[in-house]
């Protein structure tokens, strides 16, 4: 059997396995839209504790991060800087998300806030936000599964084929199960690539270094040092700024637990401990980094000028002399860092393309069993759409991306203030958002009117907030009534029931 | 139902600070965590960010990001233990 032979069995033994997990795990909950969506509200810590690991990290994990570090080398060190501090707001925030979703029965982010400002705009501007950046998202999920099929088995399988092979697994769990595909197979998709990691990871500078120091040694002997200083090369080789380095970190951070696949899973989890014993946990997900980035040094003097970077993980795989089972095991954990993230964001965008796009513009109520065949309608929808852009378009799908995390940041302050400033008003609390996302999209698509070199999301945050601030105080607060919930979740009372 | 004017407070409410028993944890808390964003940005950052010494293998621009990720790992358990069970 030829060497690619036995790396495509064993990748499609990790479909199989996925896939029936999948399936199966649906059997557990509810047929109801708090089961598709939310799981009933029944996870424990170590399903959550990979939910959120694994949907965070995606096949930039296998093929962008190593790719950061092999051609900007310190400045991949953000990727792990803003995880850092990036989840420390949803251990306040996220069980505070959680009560009030038992309360009044939430199941996604827009629709909290959509109550909590009384506003059907805010919830469509959300859905409107979420899908913009979930679409891409999930393309790039898609080029990386088939990129990765694709260079494995020298070209046997072509990338549209690996694609449509990896997401149509993706697609049949998810449609079947919902939540508990998504919990159950990134269990094991989390714990596998995890592995992977920290296997490719200390092997590989062992093997073409004979050790991480004498790795790092080497490359700043070859001159190389302004690499492993802090903050690292910009993407054009020359080093990176400061101002650059710490927004970017600042407003990744801020959005980290914005992301709405991310925060949705609040209302998925069992009780407040569950939730915050999850934040407690995630650092230990993050350092899985380390292994990850010392993947990419590995590639700097073994391999120069692979081009582009992102191949360098795919190009190790097949220079260096490893076996096949190896290597086809170290393909199935990158295909499951791009699928776990892949159904988490596939899932997400169908409930709140139903739940916050299209059920506020209704006027007749919908019935449960509507509800759930209108979810899995979009999740075909949405598959279709993303696998037209990763095998047919040719449009920049990346800027896009880079785009959606300076908008995605621009929730937090709304969320913040949902909890902690009853002042807040849905006036404020659109203008505010809109003067974000405006200010942010401004500087992406000119950065030459930027006054100082940051990252465009902090000029959309701090219009968002002046303009989020000034208004709020300008409109009629809310009803105390209304608010009490949210700023008191002791007092929370659930006599008012949520608009659905 | 039509919101009315009442006696909505004016500034931020945040009740485990005004919290007696709960307050010193969690103020502590928020100085680590504050702390560990700024030591990973620009003015702290800077200061740590050389190649030498090595630290476990890694450069100390790499070990001391990896250093407060475990950091935030300790404070975030710390909190943990002192808060209430609900």
């Amino acid at each position: 059997m030829p060497e690619w032979a036995i790396i495509l069995l064993i990748c499609g033994l990790y479909l199989a396995l996925v896939l029936g997990l999948g399936v199966g795990a649906g059997r557990t909950v509810s047929a109801s839209v708090d089961g598709y969506v939310a799981g009933d509200r029944t996870l424990g810590v170590v399903v959550l504790y990979f939910v959120l690991g694994a949907s965070v990290f995606s096949s930039f994990a296998f093929l962008g991060a190593p790719g950061w570090a092999y051609s900007r080398g310190a400045a991949a060190f953000y990727i792990i800087a803003y995880g850092t501090v990036g989840m420390v707001p949803f251990y306040f925030l996220g069980p505070r998300a959680r009560q009030v979703g038992e309360a009044f029965g939430f199941v996604t982010q827009a629709e909290m806030l959509a109550h909590r400002y009384d506003s059907r705009t805010l919830s469509v501007v959300l859905a409107v936000l979420s899908v913009v950046a979930f679409v891409p998202y999930l393309t790039l999920q898609m080029k990386g599964a088939g990129l990765l099929l694709e260079t494995i088995s020298a070209g046997v399988v072509p990338q549209w084929l690996g694609a449509l092979v990896a997401y149509g697994v993706v697609l049949v769990y998810v449609f079947a199960s919902g939540m508990m595909a998504i919990g159950w197979t990134n269990t094991v998709q989390g714990l596998f690539m995890m592995a992977v990691a920290w296997f490719l990871g200390l092997y590989l500078p062992e093997t073409l270094h004979g050790g991480i120091q004498p790795m790092f040694e080497a490359i700043a002997a070859e001159g190389k040092t302004a690499m492993l200083e802090a903050p690292g090369l910009a993407a054009d080789g020359s080093p990176w700024s400061w101002a650059g380095y710490s927004s970017a970190v600042l407003v990744s951070a801020v959005g980290f637990s914005m992301w709405p696949h991310l925060f949705m899973r609040a209302f998925t989890a069992k009780s407040d401990r569950t939730l915050k014993l999850t934040v407690v946990l995630y650092p230990t997900f993050q350092l899985f980094l380390v292994p990850i980035l010392l993947i990419g040094f590995a590639g700097v003097l073994a391999f120069p000028d692979v081009s582009p970077p992102d191949t360098i993980v795919p190009h190790l795989l097949t220079q260096i002399e490893l076996s096949p089972v190896l290597v086809g095991l170290v393909c199935a954990g990158a295909l499951a860092a791009s699928m776990s993230s892949g159904d988490a964001i596939l899932h997400a965008a169908a409930s709140i393309g139903l739940r916050d796009g299209i059920k506020p513009l209704l006027s007749a109520p919908m019935s449960d069993t509507r509800q759930r065949q209108w979810i899995r309608g979009l999740v075909v929808a949405t598959s279709a759409t993303a696998y037209y852009f990763a095998v047919f378009s040719e449009v920049g799908i990346v800027a896009l991306l880079l785009g959606a995390y300076g908008g995605v940041a621009q929730i937090f302050p709304l969320v913040f203030a949902a909890f902690y400033w009853p002042r807040a008003t849905g006036p404020g609390a659109l203008a505010g958002l809109l003067a974000g996302i405006g200010a942010n999209t401004l500087f992406l698509v000119a950065p030459q009117l930027r006054p100082v070199p940051l990252h465009e999301g902090v000029y959309g945050l701090v219009a968002n907030v002046a303009v989020f601030v000034t208004v709020s105080l300008l409109t009629t607060p809310h009803a105390w009534d209304r608010l009490r919930a949210y700023t008191h979740s002791d007092r929370l009372s659930a006599d008012e029931p949520a608009a659905s | 139902m039509k919101d009315q004017p009442n006696d909505v407070p004016q500034g931020l409410v945040i009740p485990g600070l005004q919290d007696d028993a709960r307050s010193p944890a969690l103020r502590i808390f928020l100085v680590v965590s504050v702390s560990s964003g700024l030591a990973l940005i620009w003015p702290v950052y800077p200061f740590a960010a050389d190649l030498q010494p090595f630290v476990l293998g890694l450069p100390f621009s790499f070990a001391w990001v990896v250093g407060w990720l475990v950091v935030m790992f300790g404070a975030l358990g710390l909190l943990y233990r002192t808060d209430e069970i609900d």
